[in-house]
């Protein structure tokens, strides 16, 4: 009789596939969709910007997608287009990189030693409130105009925020599953695999998903400040002649690193979290 | 024969609680009871009465203020070894599945990963929860849920259960098959437990003694022998003449101690 009854609170195999038939594909339909609507719409900002470039006398100030698309087939076939972006990227991404481990590190010291916590909390604010863009200079004088400058620039932007984000995933864990741990006698090892480090991932991707802007505006700003390549220095040296193309040249490229990165760091996302039943975001 | 639990004299004072004469706050004041070998008791008391914050005391959670409290004779300083405490919402991992929860529990009491997912796949068989095993809690209804954590608990082999409203959050009906669930289990494993309920009906249905606390700075107020037969059915025995009479009387103390509070 207990057997009959608690059959019906687990799904059948054969009730659960009729379901996944015809959710998957209008799941797909939906997300293919969403892809067609997203290159219209950059087609289309596209499209209004050469039109735009085409009736003005403005093309001067503007440039525009043509121009643009012939700037970097050019760079692309000598080469300098390569050489610029994968400094940047390497600059952002190493910054990035040790940013975050130096944040979540920072952050998670803090949230073991709250009195020192306590104590350091007015300076960390007061850093964190500086506009630290305009540390460069001083990076660029203590680091040389070497990546290595760049690099710090990155991360003095990048370990905050992530800094700031484990600070609320760890005020956020849910306090019923530290007492369950706790009362199972688990060992602070075992809390930090099981409980904490989870907890903080989803914190830890928002982190990442804020800062890959950033890491890109740090290693751009560090280079238009003291460099002798990468798209910063493009920017500010195309800048300098008046070579408009040349400049958002460019910043088009940097545009399509960030929307790569953000979309790479999606797929990641959708692996690391698939246990989230809904991701759907609240419609206001 | 050493009772499983003794609690005696104890006393706990917290910020945010009501006031005692001295201005001091007062959570728990001069609670004393004892739990014997394989022996159940509710707790039954109004919101606020601290018998949650009792339940964290005796599994070392947090510390007395003053009097004692002892598992097996040792006096519980920190954590002791072998609680099973299972709380109101089911505090079961989000990564993990099904069978990964439970396996934690095996690994916790020191069981090889292996083995302990061995264990943790035959539990959860046991529950009906086999085509469940690779499934995610937020996959899984709140029975489902429920019968997972109890298999956690199970897989961690505990000595004494502590139970937190353990269906509060269940539905009326679910609560019932999930009840009898346990009740089949604990009267398997014949364990001590203490189960803190705000529900008459569970508390006479599940336990050998009630105990019913005091509203504000709680103590116990009543204490009730159930002395229903064993094996019970969670809903069934509600039908029983004894149980009628126990509601009677549990709900005269415990509308006092309402009265009081209000």
């Amino acid at each position: 009789m207990m057997q009959q009854r608690d059959t019906a609170l687990t799904t059948t195999p054969a009730a659960k596939d009729a379901g996944a038939d015809q959710v998957l594909p209008a799941r797909r339909r939906a997300k293919l969709a969403r892809l067609a609507d997203q290159l219209i719409a950059g087609i289309a900002v596209l499209v209004l910007w050469q039109i735009a470039a085409q009736i003005g006398t403005n093309k001067r100030w503007i440039s525009s997608p043509i121009d643009v698309a012939a700037r970097a087939w050019d760079m692309a076939l000598d080469g300098t287009l390569q050489m610029h972006t994968w400094q940047t990227l390497q600059e952002a991404l190493l910054g990035l990189f040790l940013g975050l481990l130096l944040g979540t590190v920072i952050g998670l010291a803090l949230g073991y030693w709250r009195r020192l916590s306590d104590a350091l909390d007015p300076v960390i604010m007061g850093l964190y409130s500086l506009p630290r863009v305009s540390l460069a200079p001083l990076f660029i004088i203590w680091l040389g105009i070497g990546i290595a400058a760049k690099v710090a620039l990155v991360v003095s932007l990048v370990a905050f925020v992530a800094l700031y984000n484990v600070r609320e995933g760890l005020k956020s864990i849910d306090g019923e599953l530290v007492d369950a741990f706790r009362s199972m006698n688990a060992s602070r090892a075992a809390m930090l695999r099981y409980v904490i480090a989870p907890s903080l991932v989803p914190w830890l991707l928002t982190a990442t998903r804020i800062c890959i802007g950033m890491a890109l505006i740090g290693a751009v700003v560090g280079e238009m400040i003291g460099a002798s390549r990468g798209l910063g220095w493009y920017v500010s040296h195309a800048t300098n002649v008046y070579d408009i193309t040349g400049s958002i040249t460019a910043l088009f490229i940097l545009g399509i690193l960030a929307m790569i990165l953000n979309a790479l760091l999606g797929l990641f996302e959708a692996r690391v979290l698939s246990w989230r039943k809904d991701t759907r975001i609240a419609q206001i | 024969m050493r009772p499983k639990i003794s609690v005696s004299n104890l006393v706990l004072r917290y910020a945010g609680a009501a006031m005692d004469a001295n201005g001091d706050a007062l959570a728990l004041q001069n609670v004393e009871f004892q739990v014997g070998e394989g022996e159940v008791v509710a707790l039954i008391g109004p919101s606020g009465c601290g018998k949650s914050t009792l339940l964290k005391l005796v599994s070392g959670l947090i510390k007395p203020t003053a009097g004692g409290i002892e598992v097996d004779g040792a006096r519980v300083e920190r954590v002791p070894r072998g609680i099973g405490f299972m709380f109101q919402s089911d505090a079961l991992l989000p990564w993990k599945t099904a069978q990964q929860n439970v396996a934690i529990g095996g690994m916790l009491a020191g069981l090889p990963a292996v083995r302990a997912h061995d264990l943790a796949r035959s539990l959860l068989e046991d529950l009906g929860l086999g085509q469940a095993l690779h499934k995610y809690p937020s996959e899984l209804s709140g029975g489902m849920r429920k019968r997972v954590a109890l298999g956690r608990t199970l897989a961690y082999q505990p000595t004494l259960f502590l139970l937190d409203e353990p269906f509060a959050a269940l539905d009326a009906q679910t609560r019932i098959t999930v009840g009898n669930r346990f009740l089949r289990v604990f009267e398997d494993l014949r364990r001590s437990m203490i189960l803190v309920t705000h529900d008459i009906d569970e508390a006479i249905a599940m336990a050998d003694r009630v105990l019913v606390m005091t509203a504000a700075s709680g103590r116990i107020a009543a204490t009730f022998e159930v002395g229903l037969p064993r094996p019970r059915d969670y809903y069934g025995s509600r039908f029983l003449p004894r149980f009628h009479e126990l509601q009677q009387e549990i709900w005269d103390v415990l509308r006092r101690q309402l009265e009081r509070a209000a």
